[in-house]
């Protein structure tokens, strides 16, 4: 535990000295900048503005899509810069598991995501100074945000591990987060759009309702984005828990093991 | 030597890494394989537990994703089945619709979730399968076959003898037909054989037409439901009115109409014929005055038949079961409960914003559904209701639709009470509401006299009879409101307020000081906000009306003091609801003619009074108070009860609907006073002994908004954050290379 941890230190200190980080911070914070200033995108008129909803959900919805555009950039260098300076052949044969490295750079880029949330805090404190704002519903939203994060990061890793080159490991990975957020979106409203076909077949007319029906539920069932909404609506579903919880683990499992093999492979 | 054996080791091993490499990567594959199983496992296992057991927590501090309490509480009290269909329809580029009716089925089945023993729910889609909303119809038509009895019976009258009528109408007909072929017939005989066999031939279509149009209708029509195109090429919603319910209504009407008309038409005849015979007179043949002769006498059993087949179809009362037909479009929901059917409109599930066009597409509608629905779902299930009885001194009825007072008439409806008014100055007698067990009597402040239409001031005289009611038990909402100007006449029932302690300062005016300039703070307007109740801690623990609304804002506009008799009168004990905070910015005002000339001023002592105190209050007085035997209890049944806000205006719409104000940066701003109409209903339901009902409404809940803040901070938040970000960066960056 004290080597994932010191490992987690040293990733969360790099995070601190990389202008990558802070270009991402300012990215994701500007881009919302430019949502709540101008009217028509998330409110009619500003979002923080006397008489509109003392709340922050339509921040947190926007923040769980920016963030498919800015999680690649975060974890991009998480192990492919080891791999590509060659470092990584000294932390193999460091006293540590490979488990032990993945946990330790997704603990430290997780800690780096925190406080990357940290400043949407100030946007809290406004509506507490100036409104009379539901603090369940925005603590359910932060929950929310901390295990779309969750899985996002550790897409991010995996991704990361996959390549030697920064950049491919961001785009990758922005395919990935593209696909279980936005592509399913398209998909799942594909799925529905089925039923027009009207075949005339009374078979074929129950097999496309059937295909509709089930391509929708699936296809909303893996959206991630979807999911999230639930959170920054205030509810906190069993199930939703579970899909980010056992997802992640999943996703870091791979990735354990797409580290392994590059022992096996050599 | 060594290099040598390497080379011979490397050598032997190259073979067996390939199957080596192939082992150890099937082993990965199959184990990711066996892990990405147990994830779908354990999401299915999630998905079915949280689906099964309701395994959702509601975080919000307000509920907003659960029930209301007042909801739980209707459908936990639920005794009978309850039937909910959604008529929702969306197409699938349409993803606003698609939204609306996604979440109208999320409500839908968090109402079945809460009581499936009774809740029933249905989701048809009149666009895609008008088969199962016939079946709807079907059923909704069953459920008034009762009601619509007479109808029946009237429709089938008509149909009988329609037979025998078409069979008299062609004999007369072949008659005056005939008469105006013979050769005997003058030429003006011939002239007027023609026309009434033309207007006989018309009356025998226009029945035969008639019959087929009461078929449709009683057949509940034949148009289906569906999109068409409008000019624009968009998709556009046609109204299923009436389909697959009989509109009995419009079948027995027309009936009347066309009854009256063959009457009006044989009446006619039979004048014409005998104007005629008398032009003629004895020039006309034999043989055809006696053809024409009689003609009223045979026409009169039908025009009596038909006159009272006229009769009793407008006789008829109004169906209950038009009334849903006419409410029945698409994106509506239909609650069947004990044979009796509610209609939820679109407009009232999604209202849209005030002042916003109903027909703009974009408008950002509202969803009030859990609001409407309960309501409807009380009306259609509720065995006990109570009569809000307006009581007024002359004047137009308030509680009409041109009255101040509509929001609140309208909440009152959606929470089972049926509202009336009462005209002291025209009768003694309290009203007769058909189907209430009790009434609350709504004491309203006089009116200032209409300019154009003076009545004489309210007397106390005229409210004897519901201070008498009041006083043996009866319970009563009351109204004051100060004395705004000299024009304002007194309120008429301080007697009644007196006898339970109760004294309001109609003299004074509650004010809060404001800013009129950056450094003085002598600006003064007659208003009151809250979000406290009663306001300070140091009263008793809050009343049933008030302990739900804690944190939700509401206004008074120049609330007067209640002061209460100390001690109290016996058995009566008083609750306060709505109190000032102890601010020195708040107090009452003597000068009301200068406040509400917007004059500045500030607190003076001995003259107005100082905050706290109460503006609203709730009473209970037992009925047995003369023998003194019996403690007051809020929940005694037979204890009379009265609940006085200190201001009237509290309760209009101006201050009861969200509407919408310029600020002085010439903004739009939405002002909400969600407080205001829940403790008007709070306080109805507590009078008439329903306070198991009373709770915030789900509309209240979500009324959360920002107040009035700095505008630099509106937009220096959200630039500052990314902005000291970089800076931040910046100096991470200089201190770096400087340590290099």
């Amino acid at each position: 535990m004290s080597k994932t941890l010191a490992l987690m230190n040293r990733e969360l200190r790099a995070y601190f000295y990389s202008p990558v980080a802070y270009v991402a911070l300012v990215a994701l914070y500007a881009v919302l900048a430019v949502f709540l200033l101008v009217p028509g995108l998330l409110s009619p008129r500003g979002y923080f503005e006397a008489g509109q909803p003392a709340e922050m959900r339509a921040v947190f919805d926007t923040m769980a899509y920016i963030l498919v555009f800015i999680m690649p950039i975060l974890t991009m260098r998480l192990l492919s810069e080891e791999m590509n300076k060659g470092t990584i052949e000294t932390l193999m044969t460091a006293p540590v598991t490979d488990t032990q490295v993945v946990l330790g750079k997704y603990l430290g880029a997780m800690g780096f995501y925190l406080l990357l949330l940290a400043p949407s805090l100030l946007y809290l404190g406004l509506l507490v100074a100036y409104g009379n704002p539901d603090a369940g519903m925005i603590l359910a939203g932060y929950l929310g945000l901390v295990l779309i994060g969750m899985v996002y990061t550790a897409v991010g890793l995996l991704t990361s591990t996959c390549t030697r080159y920064d950049i491919v490991s961001a785009i990758v990975a922005l395919f990935v987060l593209g696909t279980i957020t936005l592509l399913c979106t398209v998909l799942a409203w594909g799925a529905t759009a089925l039923r027009h076909l009207a075949p005339t077949a009374d078979w074929a007319r129950w097999l496309v309702d059937r295909l509709s029906d089930w391509g929708h539920r699936f296809f909303e069932y893996i959206n991630v984005a979807k999911r999230y909404q639930d959170f920054s609506q205030g509810k906190i579903a069993f199930d939703d828990v579970t899909y980010f919880l056992v997802v992640t683990a999943l996703v870091l499992f791979i990735t354990v093991k797409v580290l392994e093999s590059r022992k096996w492979r050599a | 030597m060594a290099e040598e054996k390497n080379r011979e080791s490397k050598s032997e091993n190259a073979p067996r890494r390939g199957p080596r490499r192939f082992l150890i990567g099937a082993n990965v594959v199959v184990s990711v394989l066996l892990v990405a199983a147990l994830v779908v496992a354990a999401n299915f296992i999630a998905w079915w537990l949280t689906s099964r057991y309701d395994l959702t927590a509601d975080a919000t501090v307000g509920h907003q994703n659960s029930f209301s309490s007042r909801t739980k509480i209707l459908l936990q009290k639920l005794d009978q089945p309850v039937h909910i269909t959604s008529l929702y329809t969306a197409e699938p580029k349409d993803a606003p619709a698609a939204e609306r009716k996604r979440r109208v089925e999320d409500l839908l089945h968090l109402y079945r979730a809460a009581n499936s023993r009774y809740v029933e729910v249905e989701f048809v889609d009149p666009t895609d399968n008008p088969a199962a909303f016939h079946v709807v119809a079907k059923r909704i038509t069953d459920d008034y076959a009762g009601e619509a009895k007479p109808y029946v019976a009237a429709i089938g009258d008509f149909l009988k003898f329609k037979t025998e009528l078409q069979r008299t109408m062609l004999a007369e007909k072949e008659r005056y037909a005939a008469i105006g072929r013979d050769p005997e017939a003058s030429a003006d005989l011939k002239t007027l054989m023609h026309g009434l066999t033309e207007a006989l031939g018309q009356l025998i279509a226009k029945n035969d037409e008639v019959e087929r149009s009461i078929e449709t209708w009683t057949s509940g029509g034949a148009s289906l439901p569906g999109a068409t195109a409008d000019k624009e090429g968009e998709k556009k919603k046609e109204e299923p009115a009436g389909l697959g319910i009989p509109d009995y209504a419009k079948a027995t009407s027309t009936i009347a109409s066309l009854a009256d008309a063959t009457a009006q038409l044989l009446d006619q005849i039979g004048e014409l014929i005998n104007k005629q015979l008398q032009v003629e007179g004895l020039r006309m043949p034999q043989t055809l005055r006696h053809d024409l002769q009689g003609a009223d006498a045979r026409y009169k059993e039908i025009k009596d038949r038909l006159l009272a087949l006229s009769k009793q179809a407008t006789q008829l009362k109004p169906l209950e079961l038009d009334t849903v037909r006419n409410a029945l479009s698409l994106d509506a929901i239909i609650v069947e409960a004990g044979g009796q059917v509610r209609v939820v409109g679109y407009e009232e599930m999604w209202p849209a914003p005030p002042g916003a066009s109903r027909i703009d597409p974009t408008v950002e509608r509202r969803f009030n559904g859990e609001d409407v629905l309960s309501a409807a779902l009380t009306r259609a299930v509720s065995h006990n209701r109570v009569s809000a009885v307006f009581v007024q001194s002359g004047g137009m009825p308030v509680s009409e639709f041109y009255g101040r007072y509509t929001e609140m008439v309208e909440r009152l409806k959606r929470a089972n009470f049926e509202v009336a008014t009462w005209d002291v100055a025209r009768s003694h007698e309290p009203p007769k509401v058909a189907g209430t067990s009790s009434s609350v009597y709504i004491l309203m402040a006089p009116e200032p006299p209409d300019q154009q239409r003076p009545t004489p001031p309210p007397t106390p005289d005229q409210y004897q009879s519901v201070t008498d009611l009041v006083n043996a038990g009866g319970r009563a909402l009351v109204f004051c409101r100060a004395r705004m100007s000299p024009m304002i006449p007194e309120i008429p029932y301080t007697d009644l307020l007196h006898k339970w302690g109760i004294n309001a300062r109609t003299d004074l005016l509650t004010v809060t000081s404001y800013p009129i300039n950056e450094n003085e703070k002598n600006g003064r307007a007659p208003f009151l906000d809250t979000t406290a109740y009663p306001s300070e801690s140091d009263f008793k623990s809050p009343h049933a009306i008030i302990k739900p609304l804690e944190g939700i804002k509401a206004r008074f506009i120049g609330p007067v003091p209640l002061e209460l008799a100390q001690p109290l009168p016996a058995g009566v004990e008083v609750w306060p609801l709505v109190a000032t905070p102890r601010r020195p910015d708040i107090w009452a005002d003597k000068d009301i003619q200068e406040v509400m000339q917007s004059h500045p001023g500030a607190f003076k002592k001995g003259e107005d009074l100082p905050s706290p105190y109460t503006v609203a209050v709730a009473a209970v007085r037992t009925a047995n108070v003369a023998s003194g035997a019996a403690a007051p209890a809020a929940t005694n049944k037979s204890a009379a009860k009265l609940v006085v806000f200190g201001d009237d205006f509290f309760a209009s719409d101006e201050l009861m609907r969200a509407s919408l104000s310029m600020t002085a940066k010439r903004e739009l701003v939405l002002l909400d006073n969600p407080a205001n109409g829940e403790i008007v209903v709070n306080a109805m339901l507590w009078l008439s002994d329903q306070q198991d009902l009373i709770a915030v409404s789900a509309k209240a809940q979500e009324a959360r908004r920002l107040g009035v803040l700095p505008s630099w901070l509106s937009w220096g938040l959200p630039i500052g954050i990314p902005v000291v970000v970089i800076l931040l960066g910046l100096i991470v960056y200089m201190v770096r290379s400087r340590a290099r």
